[in-house]
């Protein structure tokens, strides 16, 4: 027998889809557009380890310094079961913004693949970071914008 | 009598919309965010002519080479005929990855107008794709990111 892990309910007149044991809300389809629901995290380092949990919550603002900084990312494993459900060629975004005074490179974790290793995030630049997932343990990361 | 080319079903708990005649997954409610199905095509050589269903597929990688290059768009007659139901002021988009060496200029095809054909992809830059229905068989493409 199907189960959920998200429901629907009417608010306002619109339609939102909410994690059905949290009711922490995921998306809603308005009169006018999709909305995503968010969550950001804040770094103020000169690295950050990409966690599955700021991968989940969407947005990260990262205010880089020091020097040259690294964005390291969180197991492929990880990745996945941050997302119940999540099936080979699904995908999901994370804004990565930096708004500090260095460059970012990103790097891989294990069972992670980053399909453009050259690309950087310099100074108030950002960009989307697209996560395919590949394999019940790997994903691969498009970065798309710096 | 109204028809549906899409369905919904419940799977290991989340609601995954997918294409009734192929059974291809579209968009996933996830528990945390929307899931959403890519497929990757590669190109590797100076210029890029992806078909509307490489397009529609949500990822292209291009390993331009050899001097600056192109990245031509489809026709508007074949995108319109490849994505059934898109109405006019709706939108798709593809993310598009120059991994290459070389400059790419995105280029029109008849029925699909560049809206800024000044902006350019460079060497390990990428750009979010967006195509804008505007009348049958003919869109604007929005060109983000690079």
């Amino acid at each position: 027998m199907a189960f959920s892990l998200v429901k629907s309910i009417w608010e306002s007149g619109v339609l939102r889809f909410r994690n059905k044991a949290t009711r922490t809300p995921v998306a809603t389809i308005g009169t006018l557009r999709l909305h995503e629901y968010l969550t950001v995290t804040n770094v103020d380092a000169q690295d950050n380890t990409l966690t599955a949990a700021q991968i989940a919550g969407g947005i990260v603002v990262h205010t880089s310094e020091v020097g040259g900084g690294t964005v390291t990312l969180d197991t492929g494993v990880n990745i996945i079961a941050a997302f119940p459900g999540l099936a080979i060629g699904d995908s999901v975004k994370c804004y990565y913004i930096n708004d500090g005074t260095e460059v970012l490179t990103l790097a891989v974790g294990v069972g992670t693949a980053i399909l453009d290793v050259a690309q950087t995030i310099t100074a108030n630049e950002a960009a989307v970071l697209v996560i395919l997932m590949d394999s019940a343990t790997t994903v691969t990361v498009y970065t798309i914008g710096a | 009598m109204a028809m549906s080319l899409v369905k919904s079903i419940w799977e290991s708990g989340v609601l995954r919309f997918r294409n009734k005649g192929t059974l291809t997954p579209i968009i996933t409610l996830g528990t945390l965010r929307l899931h959403e199905y890519l497929v990757v095509t590669d190109v590797d050589s100076r210029n890029a002519a992806p078909t509307a269903a490489q397009f529609l597929g949500g990822i292209i990688t291009h390993n331009s080479q050899t001097g600056a290059g192109t990245l031509t768009v489809p026709t508007g007659a074949l995108l319109d005929a490849a994505v059934q139901g898109l109405a006019i002021g709706e939108t798709v988009k593809c993310y598009y990855l120059n991994r290459g060496d070389q400059t790419v200029t995105v280029t029109a095809a008849a029925g699909i107008t560049i809206a800024d054909t000044g902006q350019t992809v460079a060497t390990t830059e990428a750009a979010i794709l967006i195509f804008l229905k505007t009348a049958a068989d003919t869109f604007v493409c929005y060109h983000i990111g690079a």
